[in-house]
């Protein structure tokens, strides 16, 4: 065997090492991949099940219960953000929309509008799920998502049918900080959303994240408590929220909900 | 090879009486972030325990080709790739749970288990005994884990892998959760009343200052 200290030696297995190292990492990662993107699609459908209230966090959720809610009660839709207008059923299988590579490609998005969201291209279409009560519209949960302070925040939020009254709201891709920016992710900071009013009397979008703690909906109905420790978070939240909600966003959606001519 | 003295002692050694955590103080970071919940702290053992076995063998197996100049990188490298297959497995089969783990699961890489077995064992030992060595040292490290996430989930929640035990006020039930022990602080005064325990069965474990 050759010297085992000398130069080529060592450069010879330190190569050997990365290649066998690389193989392993290359095939772990291209074999699990399929299953990976099911379980992350199964997560992101559960989340709009989570926004919606029709589970609760706690609850253990598989493939079969979304595929019963998504068989009865929950409809994939695809609204046209530009003019508010919800594209036929027939014309696409929404739920197989994939909303964030359709931003990526050229011809099913365009620039964005100028906001302080950091979102640079949107979708021409935009993903709304209709959410039904004893056969009746109750509400729809839209997506939003935006820069947080580590990266992009992925989330859904479900909105009564006046379309203005917040009913839910989740995050279910995120990157901010353990235990401060991350805690959007705690259900019951989410829950402090619910019953907030989106939109302030001219119909801009209105809620907000604070500073410190905000009132009751009933009394406080634009604000949301503050996250201590996650000014920057807080504020990116508000700033997307908005983004979504305003015109530019689902705004024209929500108010063609609002007077009924939705559907 | 047989199963002499030398296997039985890497096997059962560290499980108790070389307890990586209790008398190494070995891998403490993350013993306190992954002990709240009982099925959190199941699959981090099992991703230190497969790691730290898998390592071991590799490292054994090159050992007498290692380059003395690189060995350091060379277990590194091995040690990163699987820690990176162990979380593409968990994101393929528990997905919800790996996004709980997501950080700490990539810190088995640096978890000091894990290399120092393979720096201080594998390098001088065949592969069985170093096999044996990893999961002696994963079981050792799962057990003050398993211990720690039982009492903090018991009395932090009142249920056990997701189990109600003890009911809560909240649910209707009598029992007062105590939140500390949901929060890491609680888990160093377990660990630490786990070591103390440690030593004062037995007091050869106490250095002499």
């Amino acid at each position: 065997m050759a010297d085992r200290e000398s130069p080529r030696y060592v450069i010879g297995f330190a190569a050997a090492v990365c290649v066998g190292c690389a193989l392993l990492v290359s095939v772990a990662a291209v074999s699990l991949q399929p299953a990976q993107k099911a379980n992350a699609r199964l997560y992101m459908e559960k989340n709009v099940l989570l926004a919606a209230g029709l589970v609760k966090p706690a609850d253990k959720v598989d493939a079969k219960t979304v595929e019963s809610f998504f068989a009865k009660d929950v409809k994939a839709r695809l609204v046209n953000l530009e003019t508010g207008e919800l594209l036929a059923e027939d014309k696409r299988d929404a739920r197989a929309y994939d909303q964030r590579a359709a931003r990526n490609d050229p011809k099913e998005s365009r620039a964005a509008p100028a906001n302080t969201a950091g979102i640079g291209r949107m979708p021409t279409y935009g993903i709304a799920y209709q959410v039904l009560k004893d056969g009746q519209p109750d509400q729809v949960v839209i997506a939003i998502e935006g820069l947080g302070m580590w990266g992009t925040v992925y989330g859904f939020m479900a909105i009564d049918k006046d379309g203005k009254t917040i009913r839910g709201l989740t995050y279910y891709d995120q990157k901010e900080t353990p235990g401060l920016g991350g805690e959007i992710g705690n259900p019951q900071w989410q829950a402090l959303w619910v019953g907030r009013q989106a939109f302030d009397a001219e119909g801009l979008p209105k809620v907000a994240v604070i500073k410190g703690p905000a009132g009751p909906p009933d009394k406080d109905p634009n604000r949301v408590d503050g996250l201590s420790g996650a000014t920057i978070t807080s504020n990116a939240i508000t700033r997307l929220t908005q983004f979504w909600l305003s015109d530019a966003g689902y705004g024209k959606f929500l108010k063609r909900l609002k007077g009924g001519t939705a559907s | 090879m047989s199963f002499g003295k030398r296997e039985r002692e890497a096997l059962l050694g560290p499980v108790l009486a070389n307890n990586p955590i209790g008398v190494q103080v070995l891998g403490i970071c993350s013993a306190l972030a992954v002990t709240t919940r009982v099925d959190k702290a199941l699959v981090m053992t099992a991703g230190v325990l497969l790691v730290t076995l898998l390592a071991n063998v590799a490292v054994s197996l090159v050992r007498n080709h290692t380059p003395g100049s690189i060995r350091i990188i060379v277990q590194l490298a091995i040690i990163a790739s699987l820690v990176i297959v162990f979380d593409q497995v968990l994101k393929a089969t528990l997905y919800e749970l790996s996004l709980e783990l997501s950080v700490f699961v990539g810190l088995i890489i640096t978890n000091c288990i894990v290399m120092g077995r393979a720096e201080g064992y594998a390098m001088q030992n065949p592969p069985l005994a170093s096999a044996l060595d990893g999961i002696g040292n994963g079981l050792g490290y799962g057990l003050v884990l398993f211990a720690t996430a039982f009492l903090r989930e018991l009395l932090g929640a009142g249920k056990v892998l997701g189990f109600t035990i003890l009911p809560v006020v909240k649910d209707g039930g009598w029992y007062v959760p105590n939140g500390l022990m949901l929060l890491a602080p609680s888990g160093l005064f377990i660990i630490a009343g786990l070591i103390w325990l440690l030593r004062t069965l037995k007091p050869e474990l106490q250095e002499k200052d």
